[in-house]
């Protein structure tokens, strides 16, 4: 008799403790449909506007609730992978393009939804470059909706150029006269920040210069065309650059660093220098150029916000309704300047928007704010040819080939001719993989 | 008498459910899942099929030259971190195991190093050996000109391996140090009075009396310690990118390049190379009649 009692006072305490796990939805809220929204946005003051625009778009829509996922910036592609593996990955994702590429391969993305939701937010106020970059290899559908992004390209101070007589750089030929003129090792001064770490950043930064050279990874018909000489040609260029920037491996910090106290008058970086430069109270000193030799190659990135295939009716209704409401100009914006300066808008509803063009820090870099918001058309990244945007591109980057190949050229000395031969191997084995 | 015995089984049974089910359901089950996975071609999306290919993932992985290296660079960090730690950590507990001044406030300064998250520490040390402005290069080149030009101290594999294993043992110290502060506390002082009068030098006293009472104590810090180093990952990803151990290959077969089945068959070797080393230890402290 006492061991059936003691049994059931465990099962109670069990399925107590187990209730207490399961949520606190009242009564009343039942009918509701609740979907889950996973974002990078932790910081405190970036998580109050998300909160805001929760709340708002709950207001409008009492039926549906919505749970967030906020994760790190450093563990979410890993979150992602855990997730769905697991078949909880939330119905509402923002996810950057080249993962956004992976996910698809995995037939991670409701497109058709995807879609939907972008003809109704008015796919034709999204600039071209951006939308290319969330267009799938088929061309079928699109993987995210973009919701704001950032460019990269060579920072510079102009009173420091000036100072040498120098203007804005335009050609490959300038960046190098510029990097030379202000090297001085001995002193620790150099010429530009350049990356070279062996990582995405080197990578990114290569992809300007061997696409400004019209050499891209892979070829019309989706084939690895890495090995030639428009492609040698860009890296022979890099490594002499790196001649004139600081010695070592040199990532977001480093050369960030270097551009900021006046260690170099150029930098390679993304628009997430310049709410750096705004706090500095420099931000009419700050010029933006784009490496051309052959063509102009901007290096860019969207954040987009996408819809997990496998949802049930009610709870892709209910993502689609809130990709809609997230789209719209107003929220995009208020989005957007989560961090002025930083995240670039990707429509132009949201650069014409009162809003955006009274925020402060978009106001003080002036005409510069629009020349960045308009290089989002001269975007090129490499697995981009033509209309098609090759899943295997996201295959090689993941390899690390091209940024190894970087920094064995850069900080190791090593041939270039030999580097490429062997990130070409790199790049044919796994792709057989 | 008979009756008794039977209830208390049955209250033995009820009592232990709880743990013997949180056991099957935090370790049992993931093992046993993780060895399940090893044997496929997992996708990430649970709603795509999984290939079945046998030994496959195990055969690519005991074959590929990097995983070996991977594997060689692991253990020598694992020996030579485990090492350098205990001893200094034996050190400082002996040093510390007397009266002085602010022995208090020193015993929690030395624990600062174990308690303060990693990246804090990444970032400090990174700075500090930073190529353009860091404190080691400054001093080493313009104050103390040592060498000529600053060295690329992450950028060159070696140096960059005798930097992690440095870290590791400046890291973890203090964990060897207080498990043996506590059990050097507890060792009868007549023990080295009575070798003392036998003769004993500083050498015998630590030999004949220390180490046997500590051995205990040694063999669970460097059992724990060496498990804990064989699957490092973030010190080393953090610091450089030149030290290619197991945790970060394990890392990227699984979270960069997808491949869930031969991260699993990784995981699953590593297990047997483990189990190898604790079994060993295990029988090593019975030996010494200590388990």
């Amino acid at each position: 008799m006492k061991f059936k009692i003691l049994i059931l006072v465990f099962i109670l305490v069990l399925s107590m403790a187990l209730s207490a796990c399961g949520g606190n939805e009242k009564a009343g809220e039942e009918a509701k449909t609740t979907i889950e929204f996973m974002h990078s946005s932790v910081e405190q003051e970036r998580l109050a506007v998300v909160n805001k625009l929760v709340k708002k778009f709950e207001k409008e829509n009492p039926t549906i609730k919505i749970k967030q996922v906020p994760v790190q910036e450093d563990s979410y592609n890993t979150k992602i992978i855990t997730l769905a593996s697991a078949g909880k990955l939330p119905a509402v994702l923002e996810v950057g393009q080249d993962y956004a590429k992976v996910m698809d391969k995995e037939q991670l993305i409701d497109k058709e939804a995807v879609s939907n939701t972008l003809d109704k937010a008015g796919k034709k106020d999204f600039y071209d470059g951006a939308l290319k970059l969330v267009t799938p290899e088929d061309g079928k559908g699109h993987t995210g909706i973009p919701i704001s992004g950032w460019v990269q390209g060579i920072w510079f101070n102009k009173e420091m150029l000036a100072s040498k007589g120098f203007e804005e750089p335009k050609t490959w030929d300038d960046v190098m006269s510029i990097a030379k003129a202000f090297t001085d090792s001995g002193n620790k001064k150099y010429g530009i920040g350049l990356p070279t770490v062996e990582g995405g950043f080197s990578e990114q930064a290569f992809s300007q210069f061997a696409l400004s050279n019209n050499a891209n990874v892979l070829d019309g018909k989706g084939q690895l065309d890495f090995n030639k000489k428009a492609m040698k040609e860009a890296l022979t260029y890099y490594k002499e650059l790196a001649q004139y920037t600081m010695p070592g491996s040199n990532d977001t910090t480093e050369v960030k660093d270097a551009f900021m106290n006046g260690t170099t008058p150029m930098a390679v970086y993304s628009t997430y220098i310049l709410p750096s430069v705004y706090e500095e109270g420099d931000a009419e000193n700050i010029g933006f150029a784009i490496p051309e030799q052959k063509t102009k190659a901007v290096f860019g990135t969207v954040s987009a916000i996408t819809i997990s295939s496998g949802l049930d009716d009610p709870q892709k209704e209910a993502a689609q309704e809130f990709t809609t409401f997230l789209s719209r100009p107003e929220n995009m914006t208020e989005w957007v300047l989560m961090s002025p300066g930083g995240a670039q808008p990707v429509s132009k509803a949201v650069t014409e928007n009162a809003a955006y063009q009274a925020n402060e820090v978009v106001k003080s870099f002036g005409d510069l704010s629009t020349e960045i918001a308009a290089s989002f058309n001269e975007i090129q990244v490499f697995g981009l040819v033509g209309e098609k945007n090759y899943v295997k591109m996201g295959v090689i980057t993941s390899s690390g080939s091209i940024s190894k190949l970087v920094n064995d050229i850069t900080v190791g000395g090593k041939s270039v001719d030999m580097e490429v031969k062997n990130a070409e191997q790199k790049m044919k084995d796994v792709l057989k993989k | 008498m008979e009756k008794r015995g039977k209830s208390d089984l049955k209250l033995a049974v009820v009592l232990l459910f709880p743990s013997v089910f949180l056991v099957l359901l935090l370790v049992a089950y993931p093992m046993i899942s993780n060895i399940k996975i090893s044997f496929f071609d997992l996708p990430i999306n649970p709603r795509l099929s999984a290939t079945f290919v046998g030994l496959q993932n195990y055969t690519e992985i005991l074959t590929d030259i990097e995983f070996l290296k991977s594997l060689g660079t692991t253990l020598l960090y694992m020996i030579l971190a485990v090492a350098g730690s205990t001893a200094l950590g034996l050190v400082v507990a002996i040093f510390f195991n007397r009266p002085f001044k602010f022995r208090k406030a020193a015993r929690s300064l030395i624990i600062l190093s174990y308690v303060t998250p990693s990246i804090s520490l990444v970032f400090a040390w990174k700075y500090m050996f930073n190529n353009g402005y860091g404190v080691v290069n400054y001093l080493g080149v313009d104050v103390f000109h040592l060498f000529e030009k600053a060295p690329l101290w992450f950028d060159n594999p070696v140096s960059s391996f005798i930097l992690v294993v440095l870290f590791a043992i400046w890291r973890y110290f203090p964990y060897a140090f207080i498990s043996f502060l506590a059990i050097l506390q507890t060792v009868d002082k007549s023990l080295y009075e009575a070798a003392e009068i036998d003769g004993a030098s500083t050498w015998e006293k630590f030999k004949n009396v220390t180490i046997p009472a500590i051995m205990p104590v040694l063999i669970t810090i460097i059992t724990l310690r060496s498990i804990w180093l064989f699957y490092m990952f973030t010190d080393v990803y953090l610091l450089t990118n030149k030290v290619n151990i197991i945790g970060i290959y394990l890392y990227e077969t699984a979270f960069a390049f997808n491949d869930l089945g031969k991260a699993a068959s990784i995981s699953v070797i590593l297990f047997i190379i483990l189990s190898i080393v604790i079994i060993a230890s295990r029988k090593r402290v019975k030996l010494n009649g200590n388990g």
